[in-house]
């Protein structure tokens, strides 16, 4: 494990644009780019960024892929990571205050519940976005973010990113029973690069 | 000597970090830590030596994850036996003539608790409890919490070891660079909560050096009455050739660390990245200081998940709403289990400037404990005032204290024996407030001087249940003036003599006064003002009334608490421009209709009150609104209208609907069967269940919430008890879709009558059949036009 960080971002512009993409919005009603804007100004200041992440070693062994000490099984992974020789392996989060919010407005405005969550959804993209680009900037080259659940690599692989990343004391994000993320809008994913 | 009194004559070095010691001597990577207790004793032993030898009085075992999410029962008794005799046998191997002391360390269960996370509380109680019964077992002389970032699970863990052995416990928290838990809560948060429930010393650890912490560890000894514990990180970790360094020197941690010493913190040591050079630094460096005794504070003070609120500084408000006593809508709501209209009452107070909510559930025809129980939960996770737990059920009393995230009022006591043998001992098991009612089995005395007497009885019979005065707020009783003329007047000596005789705060139920009388609100006010000015501490009151915010607005500016009157100027702005908007009447052109299909919502609600002026609520709902809806839906199905809009035009409709019922009990949805919703087990995401809720509202079904991550026999339980026509279950991961399955078929076996409706983010019509759902929507508008067809 190489050049392990913690990171606060600060919260990134929100594209309202991009928001109504998540609320599957292809609209341009004037009353609800207010209603977004507003529940911009709601979460703003709920929001907490942070990205804990670390480099490893990569090797393929068909489909095996090794990242540092830790092995796994995934072709579509190993395919990805094909030409590189290091990953980055990142948790990302925004932090619990929107779920608090999103909570909150369940019981007071489904509308606003739902955009708050769109929010929420485009802001750890942001996040993703920000991180990612310090990365490109770092390495030679690099490919896009892999996470557990895609191809096949299994959503269980959560609890290995979890277990070596220490994410539940360095983020204060933790795993469900059934592999979600809570606080809900985080991320995890590895980054093929080289150098 | 005992722990606890050593706490108090020392100041007392605990040791530094565990896990760097072990993996530089060689301990793998990837393995449980906790392992190495009965693989590698001499390591551990070893190290545990190495901190005794550099000075440390207390040293903790190698136990930060040892619990049964990660090891069997069997396993764990093994680790913690081992773990305890292994500090215990390198204190007897020191040759450092220190005091010695062996800690059982109770790390976080590495889970987020309910709602925001899975773990229910009860169940991280007894992850803890089943710990803290092998610690005393195998000898530890003390147990530390440490490392919390959620300030909730910590209350679980504390309650957990006070339960279930007698030994000493120390907490410590995680506090992120913004001073506060990860979880929101402040300092003063924690120290009240902790404090409450009994911590023998409380403070830091971990996450920063102690360069950033400073801040925060100053904030808890400002607050706490008990010693407080600094044991900060070596700085930051980073790695630098596949190694982890931490970036502040032995020498520095110590400068800092001693900086604390000297404001008054007396339990010191280190956390992640430090080493026993660290701490023989700072034994050398404490040798000669003089310890600092810790004061008793005083105050008065309750918290929630979030912020203390302390008494005294200025009168407090105690909105009085969520109470059915006299309120039909609450009523409707609770035995209807409608906690959104519970949350929005318990909105609208803390935005007219609540500072403290009283929740009370008592009525007949429900189960109290379980919907005290529920609504404090429910209000807890999204309110962050803190909450007055109202109740004359001791079991409901309890029942609410113990899952209440913060330390809360607790209402009521009063000066009968039996009534304060009850109420108590659950204050001091539980921590809070209590407000004490000056009256006894013989009734309220007639003078001040008579409840002055029940006080002091109340307080003396406290503090044989170790309960200080600061943690009884007194109640002197407001009698209505309409039926002796002297009552307000009793009143208002009582809260002065009280006040000046026991140095207590004071609380009054205001509106009692006017019983009986017309314009109640006028008179309440004047009472309120001369309330205060007699020093009362708090008032529960109607915080949305205008005239008892108003008064209060003005008091607090005449007596200057209010600086350059900012909060009265800006109140008074803020009800001139509600007054603005209110206003303007239902433009005379515009229609429900048009209301409800542009998703105007006031408007909808204004129209609808003039409607019904002329028109029956029936033909309201099935002319006007359900016809509205039936145009957004078809633009929705046709893609000319999107989700957000949907919604709008649903929430115009519910506003509609809700003027409706005020005014009309039976008015909406009568005739038409009840659904119950609910999230599968697993599933923590429920954006899309409260979207088809809303809509089914909207076309008058009777709808029940369950909520998410609910377990198939719950949605069973629930079908049958309202004999629902409808169970619609939702799911998003790919990871819950056999809890789906599994409560389709429960439902199915148990309630062949009874349609299954599933929908979310993987489901499809295939799967749905497959699992013998009787039918697939993909979205809201499809759920609704799947129930219109069912007979």
């Amino acid at each position: 494990m190489e050049n392990f960080l913690i990171l606060k971002f600060d919260t990134p512009a929100s594209d309202i644009g991009m928001i109504k993409r998540y609320l599957r919005d292809n609209g341009n009603s004037e009353q609800i780019d207010l209603l977004v804007k507003e529940c911009i100004g709601l979460s703003r200041d709920s929001f907490d960024c942070r990205v804990c992440s670390a480099e490893f070693p990569v090797e393929t062994h068909g489909d095996n892929v090794c990242l540092g000490d830790v092995t796994v099984k995934s072709k579509s992974l190993a395919e990805h990571l094909e030409n590189c020789n290091k990953a980055v392996v990142f948790g990302a989060t925004v932090g619990i205050g929107i779920d608090r919010l999103i909570m909150k407005y369940s019981s007071l405005s489904a509308v606003k519940a739902l955009c708050l969550d769109a929010i929420g959804s485009e802001m750890i993209e942001n996040v993703c976005d920000l991180f990612n680009q310090r990365i490109n900037a770092e390495y030679q080259s690099t490919c896009s973010r892999f996470s557990p659940g895609y191809g096949d690599l299994p959503i269980e692989f959560q609890r290995e990113i979890f277990a070596i990343l220490n994410l539940n004391k360095n983020l204060g994000v933790y795993l469900t029973e059934g592999m979600q993320m809570t606080p809900s809008k985080s991320v995890t994913a590895i980054i093929g690069a080289n150098k | 000597m005992k722990v606890t009194d050593f706490i108090k004559k020392n100041i007392v070095l605990l040791d530094g970090a565990t896990g760097s010691l072990m993996q530089k001597l060689g301990f793998p990577t990837g393995v449980r830590p906790e392992t190495a207790n009965l693989t590698h004793t001499e390591m551990i032993t070893g190290i545990h030596k190495q901190y005794f030898d550099a000075g440390s009085n207390i040293v903790n075992t190698n136990t930060f994850g040892a619990n049964s999410l990660n090891f069997t029962h069997s396993e764990l008794e093994k680790i913690i036996a081992a773990a305890i005799s292994n500090v215990r046998r390198a204190a007897e191997l020191s040759d450092g003539v220190q005091e010695k002391f062996v800690s059982y360390d109770m790390g976080p269960s590495g889970k987020l608790l309910k709602p925001y996370g899975d773990l229910e509380f009860e169940k991280a109680v007894e992850i803890f409890a089943e710990q803290a019964k092998l610690a005393e077992k195998y000898g530890a002389d003390l147990i530390s919490i440490e490392t919390m970032n959620d300030g909730y699970e910590t209350k679980a863990a504390l309650l957990a070891v006070k339960e279930n052995c007698s030994l000493p416990v120390f907490v410590t928290n995680a506090y992120n660079d913004d001073e506060r838990l990860l979880t929101g809560a402040s300092p003063e948060a924690m120290v009240a909560m902790l404090e409450g429930l009994g911590a023998d010393a409380i403070g830091l650890n971990c996450s920063y050096g102690p360069d950033k912490l400073l801040g925060v560890i100053k904030h808890i000894s400002a607050a706490a009455c008990v010693p407080v514990i600094f044991k900060p990180n070596a700085g930051i970790p980073c790695v630098r050739d596949g190694k982890t360094v931490y970036d502040i020197s032995p020498d520095t941690f110590t400068q800092y660390v001693i900086e604390a010493v000297d404001f008054g913190v007396n339990i010191i040591g280190g956390c992640c990245g430090t080493s026993p050079e660290y701490i023989s630094k700072l034994r050398d460096a404490i040798s000669n200081k003089t310890r600092i005794d810790e004061t008793e504070k005083n105050l008065t003070v309750v918290s929630s998940y979030s912020h203390a609120v302390v008494f005294g500084e200025r009168p407090l408000i105690i909105g009085e709403r969520l109470n059915p006593t006299g309120k039909k809508a609450i009523k409707q709501a609770l035995l209807d289990k409608n906690s959104d209209y519970l949350l929005k009452e318990g909105r609208s107070q803390q935005v007219a400037g609540a500072d403290i909510l009283d929740v009370n559930c008592g009525m007949p025809g429900i189960d109290e404990r379980e919907m005290l129980t529920d609504t404090v939960y429910k209000l807890q996770a999204v309110c962050d005032l803190p909450l007055q737990i109202d109740t004359s059920d001791f079991s409901a009393m309890e029942s609410a204290l113990r899952i209440y995230n913060g330390k809360p009022v607790i209402n009521s006591v009063n000066g009968k024996r039996e009534v304060m043998e009850k109420v108590f001992p659950l204050a001091k098991k539980y921590g809070g407030v209590i407000v004490a009612l000056t009256l006894d089995e013989n009734g309220i005395p007639e003078t001040a001087e008579g409840r002055l007497r029940i006080a002091q009885t109340i307080l003396e019979t406290a503090k044989e249940y170790g309960i200080s005065k600061k943690n009884i707020l007194f109640d002197p009783l407001t009698l209505t003036v309409g039926t002796d003329s002297s009552a307000a007047k009793v009143t208002l000596e009582s809260v002065r003599l009280i006040t000046e005789k026991t140095g207590c705060n004071t609380v009054l139920g205001v509106s009692n006064v006017s019983f009986g009388l017309p314009g109640r609100s006028i008179i309440n006010s004047a009472f309120f003002i001369l309330a205060m000015q007699s020093g009362l501490s708090s008032a529960i009151i109607n915080p949305l009334s205008p005239e008892m915010m108003g008064a209060y607005r003005s008091y607090l500016a005449l007596k200057g608490i209010d600086k350059s009157c900012l909060d009265y100027i800006s109140y008074v702005k803020a009800i001139e421009g509600e007054q603005q908007a209110n206003t303007p009447k239902a433009q005379s052109d515009d229609t429900l209709e048009r209301a409800v299909v542009e998703g105007r919502k006031e408007a909808a609600a204004l129209i609808t009150k003039e409607l019904l002026k002329d028109i029956a609520p029936l033909d309201i709902i099935s002319e006007k609104i359900i016809p509205s809806l039936d145009v957004v839906g078809k633009n929705f199905e046709s893609k000319k209208a999107f989700l957000p809009e949907l919604l709008l035009s649903a929430e115009a409709a519910k506003a509609s609907f809700e003027i409706i019922k005020e005014n009309y009990s039976n008015g909406a949805g009568a005739g038409k069967f009840t659904v119950i919703l609910a999230t599968v087990k697993g599933d923590i995401h429920d954006i899309g269940k409260n979207i088809v809720k809303l809509l089914l509202e909207n076309y008058g079904y009777k709808v029940i919430d369950l909520g998410k991550d609910v377990p198939s026999e719950d949605v069973l339980k629930a079908a049958k008890e309202n004999s629902a026509r409808v169970v619609g279950l939702s799911a998003l991961m790919t990871t819950t879709l056999p809890s789906m399955e599994e409560t389709v078929s429960l439902i199915k076996k148990e309630l062949p009558d009874c349609v299954v409706v599933v929908g979310g983010a993987v489901l499809t019509a295939e799967y749905a059949e497959k699992i013998h759902a009787d039918a697939y929507c993909s979205d809201a508008m499809e759920t609704v036009r799947y129930l219109e067809e069912i007979k």
